[in-house]
């Protein structure tokens, strides 16, 4: 007994273990420990006593407070049906339609990822604001509100639900529908009973994925909601505004609900979900029908537009004295007011993406790695695992709430980190860890289970394994991850807007400060700012995924029959 | 004492009992081929021979040294998967000197000399600077076999090494992995669930079935006298038939086919034939005894003029009849 207990401490790795222990533990400090904090938070009440539902009783019996739940609930629904129905019809077109000009389209729907959502709410005000360009061509509309606020949600979700149908449609068993066509089904029906049937899981996705996103985000509802309270702007009100960290707590709770929700639908859904594609599909032709392909790109079309419109709105804005009374091009509005962040914010921006990106990156992917490919310790990975997904349900906002409980409190030795870079590179870490952990895992998983037991059984230890094999292996997912997290790093408000301190600022809180202090003009040119800076690493990423793709092709190039 | 000693293993998991209570000793330069279906346990039983599975009970000596909870690293095996498990970023030369680098006996110098020294060996010198997607199958196959000798092993453990293959290559590889594995002197041990590769290739064959060994044997062993029915059965083909309560096995190729005239043990009608080239299978029911399969040599089916439901008179030559008790079937 004792030897066989001993064998088992011998067989465990410690290296292994430990790096293991430290991922694990870095994930609890930074989300599980804060998240107790500041659900503990919302029971007590100001004075540190336990209070029970009183905060909860107290927050439905205000009217004045309760009406952002509804108010939320309606604009994310609204946004987020609007954005489905678009987002497949757009993917629909550039998968399964003989549109001209695909690639353009592809890149178009892309680009409200680039800029804050702030932005996308200035940008609107450009154009439909009291002065905006649209607005002076006669055409109104009521902007600020309910409207405005949908509008923006729109903007600030069709990229993704795009994504996922793209993905989705992307490849389809050609012999599916030649078998449908052998058959005489007309096109309606193998639409309804072929192409709905296998994305109807993505249709629920997409939906919960909008409404969340809808239902947490803080940018637009800042800039564009006017009188219309929404949830996340009462956060920032009772924290920022009122100091009443109990009811922000609170609030923050509410917020979690949507993402409660299709965390449990995701569930359901993905263990039904079965793929359908082999290995002996055949790649979908796509006949030729010149009314589909107008219409669809007629669809296509308006909402390229509409993109475009808005950062040529950003153009302009930035590049202009005093729009809409003189239109002479200057460059001044990109020298900052000191007092909003300067261009030291955009700076600090720069490294906190960089860092983000860098230490971002190293964790997920050792993480992923840790959990795939380390041998036993089953309980610890199944811990991981569990812990991987959380992220994906938190928003901006709560993240950012209960940095501030745990951090700040001055009982926690890591007290120190408040205020810094750290806490905000930690922030974004959490908060965008999900999808880059997908992303590794499935890069991980297409790597032969035997590589670790061949490295193992010569003798090789894990580590050079780790570096020869799985990195470079991996190395387009790792470059995914690591754009990914910098560009979400760039436009990110809701976290770190309770986390920044005064001396350190970053870009897109700035533009926030601009916004509300009327510096409109310098908004638009530090959006202008980080729009380039992200289209830029978006272009780095795709050459050296090319780059990256070309070489191991060159390597795999099948050996000819001989 | 032999020079592996494979005593008592048993391993679950979760409740499946995967290996039970396998004792097998294997001697020193002898290639041992473990044959069964899959899920039989044969390929836990390696990886627990490699180090790379630990045995809940049992224990593995090596050269009489008890070697049951050493890390694989320690172990000094050379071990080839069933994928390979080539790296795929590495040329054929990185990746045999990539576990060399590593070996503490041996200097740099020696390394650099032992890479073009096995890949002569499996003749792959001239490939050594492709990667392992330009390469064939089968020279992929040779690439982990040498990576897996490079480092001189005491013992060459192969997982289902030509399972990939299609049927030329597999069977001219046969001859090389035993030609290379003859030159090296390397005991080895090749798990495996073809039974002509373990005939063709084992010393001595291991036949496994639901966790448990059913028999040890050479493959003449094995197949003229087969321990159990499952042993009959997986390896070649097997008539069973019921003789007065007693369980009788005999070969296809082993029952003749006779003239009216001669002594023969049944008659049988023939249900239908087979031409298999040299063989010619006879398929026919014995009255209350079930379906047989009868092998005879092409050139004597035709003499016989045999066609379907024509009367065949057989001879059970008694030598020739495995019986087994009534249980064990």
């Amino acid at each position: 007994m004792f030897r066989r207990i001993a064998h088992r401490l011998s067989r465990i790795s410690f290296p292994q273990l430990l790096t293991l222990l430290c991922v694990l533990a870095v994930f609890i400090i930074a989300l599980v420990l804060p998240l107790r904090s500041l659900l503990i938070k919302a029971f007590l009440d100001k004075s540190g006593e336990f209070a029970g539902f009183a905060n909860y009783i107290k927050y439905f019996r205000t009217p004045s407070l309760s009406v952002s739940v509804w108010n939320t609930a309606d604009i994310s629904l609204v946004s987020s049906l609007f954005s489905v129905c678009f987002g497949f019809l757009y993917a629909y077109a550039l998968t399964r339609t003989r549109i001209p000009i695909k690639a353009f389209f592809r890149y178009a729907a892309l680009i409200p990822i680039f800029i804050p959502s702030i932005v996308h709410a200035l940008a609107l005000v450009y154009l439909f604001g009291k002065q905006g360009i649209v607005t002076g061509l006669g055409f109104q509309i009521e902007l600020y509100g309910r409207l405005g606020i949908i509008i923006s949600e729109f903007i600030y979700t069709f990229p993704q639900v795009f994504l996922l149908f793209y993905v989705a449609l992307e490849f389809a068993d050609g012999r599916i529908y030649e078998a449908a066509e052998s058959m005489g089904v007309p096109a309606v029906k193998i639409f309804f009973r072929v192409t709905v049937p296998e994305i109807k899981y993505t249709v629920v996705n997409a939906f919960f994925v909008c409404f969340t996103l809808a239902f947490t985000d803080f940018g637009a509802p800042k800039v564009i909601g006017g009188s219309y309270n929404v949830l996340a702007t009462d956060i920032y009100k009772q924290v920022a505004g009122q100091f009443n960290m109990n009811m922000g707590a609170v609030v923050s709770t509410l917020l979690l609900l949507p993402a409660v929700a299709s965390f449990a639908v995701g569930r359901l859904i993905n263990n039904r979900n079965s793929g359908t594609i082999s290995a002996k599909s055949t790649i979908l032709a796509i006949k030729k029908n010149p009314l589909r392909d107008a219409v669809f790109f007629a669809v296509c079309a308006s909402i390229a537009v509409l993109f475009l419109t808005l950062i040529a709105a950003l153009f302009i804005g930035a590049l202009t004295t005093y729009y809409p009374y003189d239109l002479s091009f200057t460059l001044k509005h990109f020298s900052f007011n000191p007092s909003s962040g300067g261009i030291e914010s955009y700076f600090n921006s720069l490294r906190m993406s960089a860092l983000t990106a860098a230490f971002g990156t190293a964790f997920v992917f050792v993480y992923a790695y840790m959990l795939e490919k380390s041998s036993g310790l089953a309980r610890l990975k199944k811990l991981g695992k569990l812990l991987s997904a959380l992220p994906l349900a938190l928003p901006g906002m709560v993240i950012g709430l209960s940095f501030i409980f745990f951090f700040n409190s001055k009982t926690n030795p890591l007290n120190f980190i408040y205020g810094t870079m750290a806490i905000l590179v930690l922030s974004n870490i959490v908060h965008y860890f999900s999808v880059p952990y997908i992303t590794a895992v499935s890069a991980l998983k297409k790597l032969d289970r035997e590589f670790e037991s061949v490295s193992e059984s010569m003798g090789v230890p894990r580590r050079k394994t780790f570096l020869r094999v799985s990195v470079p292996m991996s190395m387009p997912a790792i470059l995914e991850i690591f754009m990914y997290y910098f560009v979400n790093s760039m436009v990110t408000v809701s976290a770190v807007v309770f986390l920044y301190s005064a001396k350190l600022k970053i870009a897109s809180i700035a533009i926030s400060h601009m916004e509300e202090s009327g510096d409109i003009a310098q908004a638009a040119a530090m959006s202008l700012l980080i729009l380039v800076i992200n289209v830029l690493v978006r272009l780095l990423y795709e050459a050296s995924v090319r780059c990256v793709k070309k070489r191991m092709k060159k390597k795999g190039k099948t050996h000819e029959q001989n | 004492m032999s020079f592996l000693e494979i005593k008592n293993i048993t391993k679950r998991f979760d409740r499946q009992t995967v290996l039970d209570a396998v004792n097998l000793n294997i001697e020193r330069g002898e290639l041992v081929c473990v044959l069964g279906p899959s899920g039989c346990g044969k390929t836990t039983l390696l990886r627990i021979v490699a180090g790379l599975e630990t045995a809940d009970s049992g224990s593995v000596f090596m050269n009489g040294k008890d070697c049951t909870y050493m890390s694989a690293a320690k172990r000094n095996f050379g071990i080839v998967f069933q994928s390979y498990a080539l790296f795929p970023n590495m040329t054929v030369l990185g990746n045999i000197l990539f576990g060399l680098g590593r070996k503490k006996n041996l200097s740099e110098e020696d390394a650099r000399l032992r890479a073009p020294e096995v890949l002569r060996l499996v003749d792959l010198y001239e490939h050594k600077d492709k990667y392992p997607r330009q390469l064939s199958g089968g020279q992929q196959q040779r690439t982990a076999l040498a990576r897996a000798i490079a480092l001189s092993p005491d013992c060459l453990l192969l997982d289902e090494p030509l399972s990939a293959l299609d049927a030329k290559v597999r069977s001219k590889l046969r001859g090389e992995i035993r030609k290379i594995q003859h030159a090296l002197g390397v005991t080895t041990i090749m798990v495996t669930h073809d039974q002509e590769e373990a005939l063709t290739m084992a010393d001595r064959i291991v036949v496994m079935n639901n966790a448990v060994v059913e028999q040890i044997g050479t493959p003449r062993e094995i197949y003229n006298h087969p321990a159990t029915p499952f042993a009959a059965n997986f390896i070649g083909t097997m008539n069973f038939y019921n003789h007065y309560g007693e369980t009788r096995a005999i070969r296809p190729e082993k029952i003749e086919v006779v003239g009216r005239t001669e002594s023969y043990d049944f008659t049988m009608r023939v249900k239908s034939l087979e031409f298999k080239g040299a063989l010619t299978g006879i398929y026919g029911l014995l009255p209350d005894m079930g379906e047989i399969l009868v092998d005879v040599s092409s050139e004597q089916a035709e003499a016989l003029g045999l066609r379907e439901n024509a009367t065949i008179f057989l001879r059970m030559p008694p030598e020739c009849l495995i019986k087994y008790s009534a249980t064990e079937v």
